[in-house]
């Protein structure tokens, strides 16, 4: 087997992470969610879920990963056998999201080709909210199976820019991090900037932080919750076991994985002041949806050519806003490619990079479905199931896992190892492992 | 789960059912089979001199 590649320094590993954390659920996801339930309800739940959950969770898969050295498949094995199974799913799970995550890449990225177009389109509503159903001739249902050529370019090119980054594992992506974590921070703060300023932001911004008491009992907002903070923490998807294999011995897991999350939430709500100061900037408050798809490729295109009376300005915000899109999903994506690679390379005794350029082929070919005409309504099918529905579950079998079969305090011993100003308290570290069991029994009975 | 079970036969998101159980069923049972699959492929390559690494929590 090959010599395991390791990260170069703390601050590498601690970037990566964060690139991998904060991607597109963080800039159009977050939003939309926040929109669904009431902005300042959904952020006081998120931020309970994060804290109970997401962060000792976090920590789980971090630790177990840098003991064993291993991908997500064989580290659960490591916790026992019969475990094998759960990162087995996780790694499937992670496997189907790339498919369309590429792909969502794809657009983002024909749409940053195109917003010169938002030049000629100042106040025309309709022709801006139009432009990326006639870009992809997407249909919105389950008909059509042509493929435009143009998107099939940008798929092409998302595809290679994936690999790109990961074609040496832990080293290349290393390399990209120090780009692509920063650069999306500073493109959302142009945005805040913008948004801000703009009369009737304050509006939008109350909707974000003041909750709504009533919205608490909805169980649906529960799940969102719950199911934002796995996909954007990139836990439950693989991502993290591979990751953590390549942290090396001294590092101080505990610390390092409350800055990623809480980078990685301020992410989020810096995200969904854009949005939401925009919105209502622009008067379009109630346009903001729950599906973050049509928030970025419906909503906000409209809300751009409403931002001034000058085209060519709303054009260089359009760009801004997708190259910010493209900045934050390429580190999400090749990290899926990563967790899957790693899970697999591990468990077979495989060159990781035969493997990387496996997955980026088959996952490649079986990413064509998504930009058919009936593309968007594959992809959000499947985007709901794999993304809140399956997501939950194996965290809750990974929580039984750990929690119930394993020895939660030897895990709890590995965070802390190096820990020095903060050490992570037993009482908080097993609140995900309690709180996994309401999990269930709130999937059962919201009905997402 | 009362709803992915059996209210609106499974037709939620204004999708139709056969799509909803290609796209979103079958999708999940295979993500969770996986494991099992990969389970009887290995048993098989085992046979054919395939040896599992000893992975062990050394305190």
């Amino acid at each position: 087997m090959e010599k395991r590649g390791m990260w170069s320094s703390r601050l590498t590993f601690i970037l990566a992470a964060i690139g991998s954390a904060v991607g597109l659920g963080n800039a159009w996801r977050f939003p939309g969610l926040a929109a669904k339930h009431g902005g300042g309800t959904f952020l006081v739940v998120y931020l309970l879920a994060m804290l109970l959950m997401g962060i000792p969770l976090l920590m789980m898969e971090i630790a177990i990963a840098r003991k064993f050295r291993r991908g997500a498949i064989e580290s659960m094995r490591g916790i026992g056998k019969k475990w094998e199974p759960v990162g087995w799913a996780a790694t499937s799970n992670a496997f189907v999201i790339v498919c369309y995550y590429a792909v969502v890449f794809a657009w983002v990225i024909l749409m940053f080709i195109n917003s010169w177009q938002f030049a000629n389109m100042t106040g025309d509503n309709e022709a801006a909210s139009g432009l990326f159903l006639q870009l992809t001739q997407t249909t919105g249902a389950i008909e059509g199976t042509n493929i435009p050529g143009i998107v099939l370019v940008c798929l092409l090119i998302s595809w290679g820019l994936i690999f790109y980054c990961i074609r040496n594992g832990a080293s290349s992506v290393g390399k990209v991090v120090k780009f692509t974590v920063f650069a999306p921070v500073v493109l959302l703060l142009i945005m805040a900037v913008k948004g801000c300023t703009m009369p009737g932001a304050m509006e939008g911004i109350k909707m974000l932080f003041v909750p709504d008491i009533s919205a608490f009992s909805d169980p649906s907002l529960w799940v969102d919750a719950i199911g934002q903070v796995f996909y954007s923490l990139s836990i439950m998807m693989a991502i993290m076991f591979a990751y953590g294999s390549y942290v090396g011995n001294d590092a101080d897991i505990a610390a390092d994985a409350m800055i990623i999350a809480f980078s990685d939430m301020a992410v989020s709500v810096l995200s969904g002041i854009v949005m939401f100061s925009t919105m209502g900037g622009t008067g379009m408050l109630g346009e903001i949806t729950a599906s973050g798809i049509s928030t970025a490729f419906f909503v906000y295109p409209t809300a751009i050519v409403n931002l001034t009376g000058n085209g060519v300005v709303n054009a260089i915000f359009g760009a801004i806003f997708y190259l910010m899109l493209i900045t934050l999903a390429i580190d999400s994506a090749f990290s899926i490619v990563e967790g899957i690679s790693a899970a697999i390379a591990d468990k077979f005794h495989l060159k990781p990079k035969t493997v990387t350029i496996a997955v980026c082929a088959i996952c490649g070919i079986i990413s064509l479905v998504f930009i058919t005409e009936a593309g968007l309504a594959w992809l959000d099918i499947v985007d709901n199931w794999t993304n809140q529905i399956n997501l939950i579950l194996i965290g809750v079998l990974e929580c039984i896992a750990i929690g119930w079969t394993f020895s939660l305090r030897k895990v709890l011993g590995e965070v802390n190892k190096n820990a020095k100003r903060f050490k992570m308290p037993y009482w908080w570290f097993a609140s995900s492992i309690n709180l996994s069991r309401r999990c269930c029994s709130l999937v059962c009975s919201s009905g997402t | 789960m009362i709803t992915l079970f059996g209210v609106n036969g499974g037709n939620y998101g204004g999708y139709p059912i056969w799509a909803q159980v290609v796209a979103g069923w079958a999708v999940s049972v295979l993500v969770f089979a996986s494991g099992f699959i990969a389970k009887i492929v290995i048993a098989r390559m085992k046979k054919k001199g395939y040896t599992e690494d000893e992975i062990v929590w050394k305190d």
